[in-house]
């Protein structure tokens, strides 16, 4: 992943072999980046996810946290 | 802003997302305002999280007080309980007899406990606000159930991740929809799904993903599913409008033929 700007601008693609599945992962190294700077949902192409319920601390770690940070600019 | 949708102020038009703690979890919101006047929809926004709140109030069984608990110590009559109490039951009535009794809030040791359901109807009850209020796009995440309505740009749909089980940053699918998507599996709280038929434990798969148009059903149903295992596909043949992707214990999926799987 790389961050230009305020705009994460690539997400890597991880094929992870199942039957129909592609998956995509935004790396550890990422975190921080996340953490410190908004992103385009664009570039994530998700507007949400979907999980079993995670509890208010795990929603700190969860990429729904990270695209809720979208909305602080 | 470059959409066809018409909007006269400007600032009123961008996303607007909050995220919520209520229900031991985050409630996240992400409003599309359209040409709805901003207070308008920070009004609609300050009902539908009461609305979270209130169902936590009414139905939490952490707290000693709650009507739910005094239901269940058999303190308070269900005709002297809050209407939605008699509400939700009756919803989970239905989720019982679609699950095949997979879903069971009467079989859970300590009473009746319709926690499987709650999450998802009080986010498909604050999105309903929202859409009442005439907002055109919204969605809200009560801790991993989704509802949608509408779209977050001209003639795309909501695009919604599913989680991947071993991996909280990756997502496994992603789900194009218009209705609710709900998910369930013990790899975040490692809380124990139960079987209603024996009351023990049980976890035959890693994660169900249902999709359709209420939360509440879908909630319940992946509930339903995640302690029936893949048996649980076969439900769906009678569930008009709602679809099913199971991942395996070992990362490999089946599905119903309708999920909604987007490129």
């Amino acid at each position: 992943m790389t961050a230009s700007g305020s705009k994460i601008t690539d997400i890597s693609i991880v094929k992870d072999g199942s039957d129909d599945g592609h998956s995509f992962q935004i790396n550890s190294q990422a975190v921080p980046i996340l953490q410190s700077e908004s992103l385009s949902a664009q570039s994530a192409q998700i507007d949400g996810v979907s999980g079993a319920t995670y509890t208010s601390a795990a929603y700190v770690q969860s990429l729904q946290s990270a695209l809720d940070k979208l909305g602080i600019q | 802003m470059t959409t066809a949708t018409e909007c006269p102020q400007a600032l009123a038009c961008e996303p607007i997302r909050r995220a919520e703690s209520v229900m031991g979890t985050v409630a996240s919101f992400d409003i599309r305002p359209g040409p709805v006047p901003p207070g308008l929809v920070y009004l609609a926004l300050a009902e539908a999280r009461a609305r979270l709140h209130r169902a936590d109030a009414v139905f939490s069984l952490w707290k000693t007080q709650s009507p739910m608990s005094r239901l269940r110590r058999g303190e308070i009559r269900l005709e002297d309980a809050p209407v939605e109490l008699s509400e939700v039951l009756r919803q989970c009535e239905a989720a019982r007899a679609a699950s095949h009794g997979w879903f069971d809030p009467w079989a859970m040791p300590g009473g009746v406990d319709p926690t499987g359901l709650v999450k998802g109807w009080a986010a498909q009850q604050a999105l309903d606000v929202l859409q009442l209020a005439g907002v055109p796009a919204a969605m809200v995440n009560a801790g991993g159930d989704v509802a949608v309505s509408g779209q977050p740009e001209p003639g795309r749909p909501w695009r919604i991740g599913v989680r991947d089980p071993w991996h909280a940053k990756r997502v496994i699918a992603v789900v194009s929809t218009s209705g609710a998507i709900a998910t369930s599996g013990t790899y975040e709280r490692g809380e124990h799904l139960l079987d209603p038929h024996t009351g023990r434990p049980s976890s035959p798969i890693a994660s169900a993903t249902v999709t359709g148009p209420d939360l509440g059903l879908a909630d319940a149903l992946a509930t339903g599913v995640a302690a029936a295992g893949e048996a649980g596909l076969d439900w769906f043949g009678d569930l008009d409008g709602y679809e099913v992707l199971i991942v395996r214990h070992d990362g490999s999926r089946r599905r119903t033929p309708g999920f909604p799987s987007a490129a």
